[in-house]
């Protein structure tokens, strides 16, 4: 991708205001001195293509005031009215789009980009160009193919972006900001890391990621895999840290604790090398020890009451046991009477309201006969079911004439109700005799159990009185049973949890396996090949750029994390001298290189690369000059590579003179105010 | 080949469901419960259903000493309907702009025939009752009806 032209147009009333310029398909330099507005240029180009969020934040919060509300032209303010951002690009291919996005306007939103096909600006803005409107930011702008414009950028620039699984436990498309980040570098944080301004997502090693895709590294997809199985890891590990949370929540109200059971999965897990128990380390009592200690003083006190009673009563005791036997058969003979005689009453009972409400009805039909009677002496149709009117028989009742039973007449009704009447009568006349029985075989029963309950009395007095069982021994003995069975309840809960754990252990050893397995061969052999070559590429410019705090040679680029590595740890800011205050430039140095070996990589081996670098303010921290022109000429030498650099040079001629001392490039000098009328109204 | 016989048998009904009850049940509403005899179809309605329970019959009475209503809503029973018809036929009951009134030939059949007496489970709670289910206190329920839905 590379950008033709871009420019910002301001309104103020009916003046346009603005500014416009060119790129060439290589190094591009635009000098300007402080404050001239270089930054409003680069963060306005970044804007242009919705890249704002590798500046800090979504929409045009982050362009100045200068190109939202108002700025200052030869000491007069200037309110805007409008101002959007037009830049025109072209791809690979050599199609060409212009892409014009508003940042103040009445009726535009900002999230809405203006698609023109063509050469807008190059033609002068005027011509037959067909556009349409795309979306940014919002849910789905990265996959709607036709109103999305990230994906619709994703499409032109010619870069299929791959599903990588995120934090979530899902997946999520690489953003194409994440890309951007590596080939925009904005001068506030941009400095700071080999791939710093990336926008937060959550998606776990994204720089390794980036560079990957951009490199086109076989390992993607193994990565993709790989995600996986570290989300089911972590899956595993979670659950097995909240089963032994459980097991030490079961077992700490019983005053026991663990021995050898682990927070984290173990791979060789054996429930029996964990031990339940008392007691710490050496003075460790595991729960079987424990319960079989119970298990003895329970006996020892069963065997001094036994023991008493034995010695001096043995007939006692057997005919205390049989009495006992006895009265609990009876008791249950007694209860099942009981069951019996509470059945027949609620029996007797439901009888009983039938009865009532036969008797109820039948003294109402005797009414009605009445009543009929009277009023055929009294001349009354209706009594002698007539129909009053036409005179038509009647069927006896008020129902509705389309009524289909056929009802009874009130005679047959009397009998039909008296002969119910009977039955019942007659069935509650059986089960009062029933109940009767019942109630006599219960009471015979009770009074046996009574009989029985003061035989076995009195033999308990008569054992108590050589018996010398004493309340301590009882209440020693509850209070064991009572220890005894919740331990033993524990022990199994424990059990159970452990035979989960054994179970996860293996499902662990399978994940973590695949995992040794895939980390492995992670690296395909041309993977490997090209890591030699970033490594090679890196370290040739690092040496370029007077990079000087370490030893160029012991430089490595790790093949994991595809970061620069020095004796096995990151390289960052590293100085062997601490009085010298050159590592933070040194740094820099660094970024640089590995940025500029991407790109070549990309190049060399057709990666993913764009094909473009921006570079606002890359002399920091007092860089030396020689390193910056080595740095330009490096970027006006690589083919295919569009490059943009924002810089001050130190507001002086010979600083920029030096920098730029044979290097190719097409010079962008800001005017002292960036913001110009370009045309009167 | 067998032959089936199908016979049809009588069903029994229940009581309130013979003419002559239910027009006796409406006469002695009208006559002891309705000022100057006369009744609206509705009021009829809301006796005819407390009739038919002891404990509506109970909450019936306590209304007529509180001067409301308790009950929301009451049942419309189709029979009453017929029932009037049948009587207004008969020439015991006369249907009027308001509702419906006892005639003079409907009183005569009352005292004739010792309905109150013959009647006396329902007669002696209308007796109690009296006149102070008042239509007002029936429109005023029923007006809540149309308010609330």
């Amino acid at each position: 991708m590379k950008f033709r032209k871009f420019k910002v147009k301001i309104f103020s009333g009916d003046t346009e205001y603005g500014f416009e310029y060119k790129f060439s398909d290589s190094l591009n330099i635009i000098r300007g001195d402080n404050s001239s507005g270089k930054s409003t240029l680069v963060n306005a180009l970044i804007y242009s293509i919705g890249m704002e969020e590798i500046i800090g934040a979504k929409g045009p919060k982050v362009l100045p005031y200068a190109l939202k509300s108002h700025f200052e032209l030869q000491n007069k303010k200037i309110n805007i009215v409008e101002s959007s951002t037009i830049v025109e690009v072209e791809n690979s291919k050599g199609d060409i789009r212009t892409f014009k996005r508003a940042i103040t306007s009445n009726d535009k939103n900002t999230k809405l980009v203006e698609v023109i096909e063509g050469a807008f600006l190059t033609d002068n803005e005027s011509g037959k160009f067909s556009s349409t409107y795309t979306f940014l930011h919002d849910a789905g702008s990265a996959q709607d193919k036709e109103l999305g414009f990230f994906a619709l950028l994703e499409k032109f620039i010619g870069i299929e972006l791959p599903f990588v699984s995120n934090n979530n436990g899902g997946e999520s498309k690489l953003y194409l900001q994440t890309i951007f980040s590596s080939i925009f570098i904005e001068q506030k944080r941009g400095w700071t890391n080999y791939i710093a301004n990336t926008p937060y997502y959550p998606i776990s090693g994204l720089r390794e990621k980036i560079v990957s895709f951009l490199m086109d590294l076989d390992n993607f997809r193994n990565e993709r895999k790989l995600d996986e199985l570290k989300s089911e890891r972590n899956r595993i590990t979670s659950i097995w840290s909240e089963i032994s949370t459980s097991i030490k929540m079961t077992l700490k109200p019983l005053s026991l604790s663990t021995l050898g059971l682990s927070g984290k999965p173990l791979i060789d897990f054996n429930p029996e090398l964990v031990n339940v128990g008392e007691g710490q380390d050496n003075e460790f009592k595991p729960i079987q020890r424990i319960l079989f200690d119970l298990v003895e003083k329970i006996r020892a006190i069963e065997e001094r009451e036994k023991g008493n009673i034995t010695d001096q009563g043995p007939e006692l005791v057997d005919n205390i046991e049989k009495i006992r036997s006895d009265i609990s058969e009876l008791m249950l003979l007694h209860k099942m009477c009981g069951d019996e005689v509470r059945i027949s009453s609620s029996k007797k009972r439901q009888y009983q309201q039938t009865l009532d409400s036969v008797k109820a009805d039948l003294k109402k039909n005797k009414l009605t006969q009445k009543v009929n009677e009277f009023g055929a002496e009294i001349n009354l149709k209706i009594a002698r079911n007539q129909c009053p009117v036409c005179l038509n028989p009647l069927d006896g009742t008020l129902s509705p004439p389309e009524n289909e039973s056929m009802p009874m007449t009130i005679e047959e009704n009397i009998r039909h109700l008296e002969n119910q009447k009977m039955m019942i009568e007659s069935l509650l006349n059986g089960l009062d005799k029933q109940i009767a029985k019942e109630e006599a075989a219960q009471l015979k029963i009770s009074d046996e159990l009574k009989a029985k309950r003061i035989e076995l009395t009195s033999f308990r007095k008569e054992m108590l009185s050589f018996a010398n069982t004493n309340e301590t021994d009882i209440r020693r003995k509850v209070s064991l049973e009572s220890r005894y069975s919740s331990l033993n309840e524990a022990k199994k809960e424990v059990e159970s949890y452990l035979e989960q754990l054994e179970s996860l252990s293996k499902e662990y050893q399978i994940c973590q396996s695949a995992i040794n397995e895939m980390s492995k061969f992670t690296n395909s052999f041309n993977d490997n090949k090209k890591i030699e070559l970033l490594e090679k590429h890196f370290r040739e410019l690092a040496r370029k750029f007077d990079y000087r705090s370490a030893q160029v040679r012991d430089i490595s680029i790790h093949p994991t994390t595809l970061i620069p590595y020095l004796e096995g740890l990151e390289l960052r800011e590293y100085s062997t001298d601490i009085k010298s205050d050159s590592s933070a430039s040194d740094f820099v140095r660094l970024i640089w290189a590995y940025l500029i070996s991407i790109y070549k990589v990309s190049y060399e081996k057709s990666g993913n690369q764009p094909g473009i670098l921006l570079f606002d303010e890359p002399a920091q921290h007092s860089m030396g000059l020689h390193s910056v022109n080595e740095m330009l000429k490096e970027l006006s030498s690589l083919e295919g590579l569009q490059s943009i650099v924002a810089a001050s040079f130190d507001q002086s001629d010979a600083a920029f003179k030096e920098s730029t001392e044979g290097v190719q490039f097409n010079l962008i000098r800001l005017p002292r105010k960036l913001i110009q009328q370009i045309q009167p109204g | 080949m067998s032959i089936l016989h199908f016979e049809r048998k009588a069903m029994p009904v229940i009581p309130e469901h013979r003419p002559m009850y239910k027009i006796c049940q409406i006469l002695l509403i009208l006559n002891i419960s309705s000022t100057g005899g006369k009744s609206s179809l509705i009021r009829l309605h809301l006796f005819n259903w407390a009739l038919k329970d002891k404990s509506r019959l109970k909450m019936l009475v306590s209304s007529s000493q509180s001067g409301v209503i308790s009950f929301g809503v009451w049942g419309i029973d189709p029979v009453l309907n017929m029932a009037l018809n049948f009587g207004t036929a008969e020439g015991l009951i006369k249907k009027i702009n308001t509702g419906f009134q006892i005639t003079h030939t409907g009183k005569d059949f009352l005292n004739k025939g010792n309905i109150q007496g013959l009647f006396g489970d329902d007669a002696e709670p209308l007796t109690l009752i009296g006149k102070s289910i008042t239509e007002q206190m029936v429109k005023d329920v029923a007006r809540r009806w149309k308010n609330e839905v």
